[in-house]
């Protein structure tokens, strides 16, 4: 997995500690489950700062594997993650529909 | 089945303490992410694309049915009704939370079963052959072996800190099932008329980036020396083995590096230090293991059983599933029965925890209470009675397990790629799905006779592509999902690494492109050859062609 | 080799050693590590002093460098560069078992408390850790397990002696 450099049209994305869960970073600091409510960055200084929010949660023993990901506007507005290994990882394995994420409804954290 | 005893029972317990130990300190703070990272996957534990993922270890792929029970119970409380076997012989479950990880593992604990070493650069779970104690073939059974060498490399003081992960395989058997070249150490047992009982030792095979069929260091190591001579291959390697480059840390590089020549003289000169004072409680040692191995009590029996017989005359599809998945046992009367997870268009390795409970009262009422996991991802009742065989068959087919493929078309091996790893490029499983609908067809694979297709998600090649006679790479291309094919491998006693036939495939593609080559086979196979005879006998130039046209 | 004292292992009872640059001088008073190519230089002016001295080396010397120096040496400290690099359990490893040194071996640098064990069984006589936390955490580790394997440098009977009623050679001599 590259790691990405910061740039404008990004998502913040991490593991709960606890849980494993996988978050993503919101405007207001939290983790959501849901990629339709993260922050999208508006500039590579936006995905910085973002960023930096985000290590203090992993600082904090609240997350883990912290990493940015590309991601854009859909049709209705809300951000989603545009690569695929990222939509996988948003939604759960392609081979069962019926488990992961993708078979649950988001509650935000 | 070796037992535990006390001692084993105790540090399996403390380890456990020392994990849970673990979490609070990651949760607390006191240990970093990188830390902790570390210690949890000494511990099994992993984190992947969705969730923690914990790899169990089956020590030399043997459980039994009290073992099955306790994997199912795991699968339904702790994960999503389902496990995955691997290709070295454990099992994977794909949701576990942290929070109850503790717990989790005190529950494989009750059933003497642990994930110590199952991930990590450490010596990982050691694997034998999936008929040992069953097939007429071996020398003896390796599993004591196996089990000698798995206490000596849990936690050891010096070697739990290697430059890579560290597999170990163990066979007897003339006929390899366990890919033993493939191994970073590979040990065969053999009873040599003038030197007695010992090792042939490989050490250096491997997958990954650059694969290596491993050379072999010994002819001839003497039974009682094995964990001598280990030790002086390990010290070796936790010195010299590289640490700067991930892809190039494993024990194969150091010995291709140096030479297998320059290596050997490295290995036999710290061998020889250690020899004079090396102590003779393993092989005390290796008598009392074999004294706690569970050996079934075996019936006298007649070589045919009339209702076997009668079934295998009239049931077709049960005459198929006995050629095809069944395998000679050592004793009359009996046969290894293989269990397939590669149901046509499922995913290879999964099974659910229902599943899991069947096999395990099988294993129970009929298989003397013994099941096997293979490096194929699949299962072995490997001693049934012929006379019981028919009904096995006839339960295992109404939960979905009775397909008959061993080794065919549709028995794929694939790692669980990029529909769940963190590593992987590319899907593995939905490209394994579509191949195995292909030969879904009635006859078909009978047509195609003894053919292993191998998918690997990622250059590490946790599906032994390189092995496979026909092998899969997935790889990512600009974001799109692409598939490299190999032609050639083999994972046997006559281990290859197979060929790259020129440019990659797409989704659709890739699928299209085996069919392609096994109709190649099919039309330039003489006699009874298989697709490897074949292959081997004719090269790649007709593949090649088959799949590109003429350039 | 005496059993451990757990208390004297790590932490305020540790010895003070200080870590002295190649081209700094000597301290008059005070026992001092220094790197092998200064010993090799001063060997004659750290003999002169009346306080103690030990080498520090990373993990990837090689202990047959340091087999000449031996027999001079109160302690030699093992720098552990990164918490996954296990070079230097091996030249703990061969420091005792090759060379046969006695004395001090002292664990330093990028430890964590579960290293605890494999250091001890490896040769390790004290680690030198980088807070109070940490140490306290350390010997609770060594306090939890009770059951080894293999055969290693520490007193405690392994699972196998047990199972047999046997002592080691190495034990025994």
């Amino acid at each position: 997995m590259a790691d990405l450099k910061p740039a404008s049209s990004q998502m913040i994305s991490a593991n709960d500690l606890w849980t494993g869960q996988v978050v993503f970073l919101t405007r207001a600091a939290s983790w959501t489950t849901d990629p339709a409510r993260a922050a999208l960055s508006e500039s590579a200084e936006d995905s910085e700062a973002l960023l930096g929010l985000a290590a203090q949660s992993n600082a904090r023993a609240e997350v883990e594997l912290v990493h940015l990901i590309a991601a854009s506007l859909r049709d209705d507005g809300t951000p989603w993650p545009s690569r695929n290994r990222e939509d996988i990882r948003a939604l759960g394995p392609t081979v069962r529909r019926d488990l992961g994420y993708q078979a649950e409804v988001r509650p935000t954290l | 089945m070796y037992r535990y005893d006390d001692y084993d029972q105790t540090l399996v317990n403390q380890r456990i303490a020392d994990f849970r130990d673990a979490v609070a300190r990651r949760l607390s703070g006191h240990l970093s992410e990188e830390e902790f990272k570390l210690i949890r996957q000494m511990n099994g534990v992993y984190l992947q694309l969705h969730a923690y993922m914990l790899r169990v270890a089956i020590p030399y792929g043997s459980l039994d049915s009290r073992q099955m029970h306790k994997l199912a119970h795991i699968a339904r409380i702790y994960d999503k009704g389902y496990g995955h076997f691997t290709t070295r012989q454990n099992i994977q479950y794909n949701w576990p939370s942290l929070r109850e990880m503790p717990d989790l593992l005190q529950e494989l604990a009750a059933v003497q079963m642990h994930a110590i070493q199952t991930s990590g650069n450490l010596i990982r779970n050691v694997t034998a052959d999936q008929y040992a104690g069953a097939t007429a073939e071996e020398v003896d059974d390796p599993r004591p072996y196996a089990e000698l060498i798995r206490q000596w490399s849990t936690l050891h003081p010096e070697f739990s800190f290697l430059p890579r992960k560290f597999k170990i395989a163990v066979t007897a058997s003339a006929t390899d099932r366990t890919a033993v070249k493939f191994h970073d150490i590979g040990l065969i047992l053999h009873d040599d008329p003038e030197q007695g009982r010992g090792f042939e030792v490989i050490v250096g095979g491997g997958m990954g980036r650059t694969p290596f069929v491993g050379p072999s260091l010994r002819d001839h190591l003497p039974e009682a020396q094995i964990l001598t001579y280990l030790e002086a291959v390990l010290r070796t390697y936790n010195e010299l083995g590289r640490r700067d480059n991930a892809y190039k840390a494993r024990i194969k590089i150091l010995v291709h590096e140096l030479g297998a020549e320059a290596f050997r003289t490295l290995v036999e000169d710290e061998f020889a230090k250690l020899l004079p004072q090396a102590d003779d409680l393993p092989q005390a040692e290796l008598l009392r293991i074999r004294e706690r191995f569970i050996v079934p009590e075996l019936d006298a029996l007649p070589a045919r059983d009339p209702g076997f017989d009668a079934a295998y005359e009239k049931d077709e599809d049960f005459r198929q599933w006995v050629k095809v998945n069944s395998a000679p046992h050592k004793v009359a009367g009996y046969i290894i029965a293989n269990i397939s997870l590669k149901p046509y268009g499922g995913i290879p390795g999964d099974i659910s925890a229902d599943q899991m409970d069947l096999v395990a009262d099988l294993a129970e009422r009929y298989g003397h209470d013994e099941i096997r996991a293979t490096h194929a991802q699949n299962l072995v009742l490997p001693h049934v009675k012929l006379r019981d065989l028919y009904d096995i068959w006839q339960a295992l087919s109404v939960a979905g397990l009775g397909t008959a493929n061993l080794d065919r078309a549709s028995d794929i091996i694939a790692c669980p790629g990029l529909d769940y790893c963190v590593l992987a490029n590319a899907r593995s499983i939905p490209i394994a799905q579509e191949i195995s609908k292909r030969f879904a067809a009635k006859g078909r694979e009978d047509l195609v006779g003894e053919l292993k297709i191998k998918i690997s998600g990622c250059i590490n090649a946790c599906g032994h592509h390189h092995a496979g006679h026909i092998g899969i790479l997935g790889v990512d291309r600009k974001g799109e999902e692409m598939y490299q094919l190999t032609l050639g491998g083999s994972g046997d006693e006559q281990a290859s690494i197979g060929q790259i036939t020129g440019r990659g495939f797409d989704e659709a593609g890739i699928v299209d492109a085996v069919d392609t080559v096994v109709e190649t086979y099919l039309g330039h196979r003489e006699d009874h050859e298989t697709f490897l005879e074949t292959y081997r006998r004719l090269g790649p130039a007709p593949f090649k062609e088959a799949l590109y046209g003429t350039a | 080799m005496e059993r451990l004292d757990l208390r004297k292992l790590t932490g305020a009872h540790l010895k003070p050693y200080r870590s002295i640059d190649d081209e700094a001088p000597l301290p008059d008073e005070g026992g001092v590590l220094v790197s092998l190519a200064r010993l090799k230089r001063d060997r004659a002016a750290l003999a002169a002093r009346k306080s103690p001295y030990g080498l520090l080396v990373n993990g990837d010397e090689k202990a047959a460098h340091l087999a000449p120096h031996l027999e001079d040496l109160a302690v030699i400290a093992i720098n552990f560069g990164k918490f996954s690099d296990g070079r230097g359990f091996s030249l703990a490893h061969r420091l005792r078992e090759d060379h046969g040194f006695s004395g001090e071996i002292r664990a330093t640098g990028a430890l964590i408390a579960d290293h605890a064990e494999f250091l001890l069984r490896s040769g390790v006589s004290s680690v030198e850790l980088a807070d109070p936390i940490i140490t306290a955490q350390f010997i609770k580790r060594l306090k939890l397990y009770s059951v080894w394997y293999q055969d290693a440098h520490d007193a405690r009977p392994t699972a196998l002696e047990l199972r047999h009623g046997r002592t080691r050679k190495r034990l025994a001599s």
